[in-house]
C-alpha cells in the first residue's frame, strides 16, 4: 500500500528534479510559491507545499487546492491511455479550489512533467511509482482508464 | 552533394555506413546527433526501428556524455512501441562500424546484411531480422538545415528483410519483406527552428525495380524551403534526381487523430491531444528535362515520437510517423515508372 512509500517517492522526485534540472525546479518553486495542495490517492493522503525556495512534501493546513485520484488513474495517465482532460471529465481526477491556485497547480504539474521527461533518473522513479501503485484498489470513477 | 560509392554493395555499406560518433563541433552548431533508422513492411505488420546516439546537453550532463536510445514503433491492428534509453555501461558503439549494442538490442552489418535484434524491456515486442541491401547506399553531405550546421545523410531505400517479429504474443514470419534504411548525423539542436518531411516508395517485389525517396527541409513554419529532392533508383542503380525548382509540393487536409499513439507514453500529458500538423494527403509533382513524375501519399494512421528540445526546458519536438499508401507514377528518360505500397511519411517540426 502506498501510504508511506508515495510521500517518500514524491519527495525523492522533487529532489531529483532540483538536482538534475535546476532551471525547471526553479520555475516549479515559483509556480507553487505560497500554495498548499492536499492530494488523496485512493486511501492515502499527502500534502505538497510551495515555500521559500523549495517544494516539499508534508502536512498541509488550509490547502488551497484539493486533488483526489486513484492509482489506476495515475497509471492510465502515465501510459497515455487517458488524457488529463478526459481524466477530469470522467472523474478519474478531481481538482478543487479557486481558479487561480488551480491554474498554478496545473502549471506546476506541467513543469514537473517536463522535468520528468528530461531528467536521467526519472525512468527509475516511474518504475518505483508503478510498483507502489500496483497495490492500489480499483477506482470508483465513471469510466475506467 | 550526393555521392555514390562505386564498390560492391557489401563493401560500400561497410565503407560508408559506420558510426561517426562525436566530431569537433562546427561553429554555431548544436550537439552531435546521429541515428540509424529502419522501416520494414510486411502484410499486417509495419515496423520502425531507430538506434540513436546524441550528445547529452541536459543541465546535469558531464561534458562529452552521450545518450543512447532505441525507438521502436510496430503497427499491426494497433500500435505498440517505446523509446528505451540505456546508460554507457550497457552500450557498445564502435566508431566506423555498424555495430551497436544497447542492452539486449543489437544492430550489426555482417556478411552483406544488417542484423537487427530488438527486445523491448517493458513492452511485448521482440524482433530478429536480417536485412539485405538491394542497392548501393547514397551519401548526401552538407544538407542545409537553416541556422544549424548542415546534416549528412546516407540513404539505402531498398532492402529485403527476413526473420521474425513478435508483438503481444502474435508472431510474424517475414520472408523478403521490403525495407528502407537511412543514417543521419550532424550537429544541431531540437528547437533550432527547422522542419522536415520525407517519405519513400519501394517496389513490392523483384519484378518491380523502382525505389523512390522524397525529402524536404524547411524553416519551422514551413514557409521557406531550404532544399528538396526526389531520388529515384531503378534496380541497384540511381536513375534520376529531381531537385528544388523541378518539384512542386502540395498538402491537402490535416489528420485529426484523437489521441494518436505517442512515445514515450508519458509525453501524451504534455502534447495537446489534437496536436498533429500532419497532412492528410501529400502530392509531389516533378517536371524537368522532359521527365514527369507524380508522388502521392495518403495518411491512414499516425504515431508520434516526442523529443524534449535541447535549449527550451518546456519545448517538445514531435516526430510524426504518418503511415499510409504511397503511389508513384511517371515517365523518366523514356521509361514508365509505376509503383504503389505502404510507407511511412515523416513530418517533423523541430
Amino acid at each position: 500500500m502506498p501510504e508511506r512509500e508515495l510521500p517518500e517517492l514524491i519527495a525523492d522526485s522533487l529532489k531529483t528534479l532540483a538536482r538534475e534540472h535546476p532551471p525547471l525546479y526553479g520555475r516549479l518553486v515559483q509556480s507553487l510559491a505560497g500554495l498548499q495542495v492536499h492530494l488523496t490517492l485512493d486511501n492515502s493522503e499527502l500534502g505538497i507545499r510551495g515555500g521559500e525556495g523549495a517544494v516539499t512534501v508534508g502536512p498541509t493546513r488550509d490547502p488551497q487546492v484539493h486533488v483526489r485520484t486513484s492509482g489506476p488513474a495515475i497509471l492510465g495517465l502515465l501510459d497515455g491511455r487517458v488524457s488529463l482532460t478526459e481524466a477530469l471529465e470522467c472523474g478519474l481526477l478531481d481538482l478543487r479550489g479557486d481558479l487561480e491556485p488551480v491554474l498554478a497547480v496545473h502549471q506546476g504539474l506541467l513543469l514537473y512533467l517536463h522535468g520528468a521527461v528530461r531528467c536521467p533518473s526519472f525512468p527509475d522513479l516511474f518504475l518505483r511509482l508503478r510498483m507502489v501503485l500496483s497495490g492500489s484498489p480499483s477506482p470508483t470513477a465513471r469510466c475506467a482508464p | 552533394m550526393s555521392l555514390l560509392c562505386p564498390a560492391p554493395i557489401d563493401r560500400a555499406v561497410r565503407l560508408t555506413d559506420g558510426l561517426r560518433r562525436q566530431s569537433p563541433r562546427r561553429p554555431g552548431s548544436g550537439g552531435h546527433q546521429e541515428w540509424q533508422h529502419f522501416c520494414v513492411h510486411s502484410p499486417g505488420l509495419d515496423v520502425v526501428v531507430n538506434f540513436s546516439l546524441v550528445q547529452d546537453r541536459r543541465p546535469s550532463a558531464t561534458p562529452g556524455a552521450e545518450r543512447y536510445r532505441v525507438t521502436v514503433l510496430v503497427r499491426t491492428d494497433e500500435w505498440q512501441g517505446a523509446v528505451e534509453e540505456f546508460g554507457p555501461a550497457q552500450v557498445r558503439a564502435r566508431q566506423g562500424q555498424v555495430a551497436l549494442d544497447y542492452g539486449p538490442n543489437q544492430l550489426r552489418f555482417e556478411d552483406g546484411a544488417y542484423r537487427l535484434r530488438v527486445r523491448l524491456r517493458d513492452h511485448p515486442v521482440a524482433l530478429d531480422l536480417c536485412l539485405v541491401p538491394q542497392l548501393h547506399p547514397t551519401l548526401c553531405t552538407g544538407v542545409p538545415v537553416g541556422a544549424s550546421a548542415p546534416l549528412d545523410w546516407l540513404v539505402l531505400p531498398r532492402l529485403l528483410a527476413t526473420g521474425q517479429v513478435t508483438v503481444g504474443g502474435q508472431r510474424f514470419e517475414l520472408g523478403d519483406a521490403v525495407a528502407y534504411h537511412d543514417h543521419n548525423w550532424g550537429h544541431f539542436s531540437w528547437g533550432a527552428g527547422f522542419s522536415w518531411e520525407w517519405g519513400y516508395g519501394i517496389g513490392q517485389d523483384a519484378e518491380d525495380p523502382w525505389s523512390v525517396v522524397f525529402v524536404r527541409l524547411l524553416d519551422q513554419g514551413g514557409a521557406r524551403v531550404f532544399t528538396q529532392g526526389l531520388f529515384i533508383w531503378r534496380g541497384p542503380q540511381p536513375f534520376r534526381v529531381l531537385r528544388d525548382r523541378e518539384l512542386s509540393v502540395a498538402h491537402d487536409g490535416l489528420i485529426r487523430a484523437q489521441r494518436p499513439f505517442r512515445i514515450p507514453r508519458v509525453s501524451g500529458l504534455l502534447v495537446p491531444s489534437d496536436s498533429c500538423a500532419v497532412p492528410a494527403r501529400v502530392q509531389v509533382e516533378g517536371r524537368g528535362e522532359g521527365d514527369r513524375i507524380s508522388f502521392s501519399f495518403e495518411t491512414r494512421d499516425l504515431a508520434q515520437v516526442v523529443i524534449p528540445k535541447d535549449e527550451d526546458p518546456t519545448g517538445l519536438a514531435v516526430i510524426n510517423e504518418a503511415y499510409g499508401d504511397l503511389k508513384v507514377q511517371g515517365d523518366l528518360r523514356g521509361e514508365r515508372i509505376s509503383l504503389s505500397g505502404p510507407a511511412f511519411y515523416e513530418v517533423v517540426h523541430a
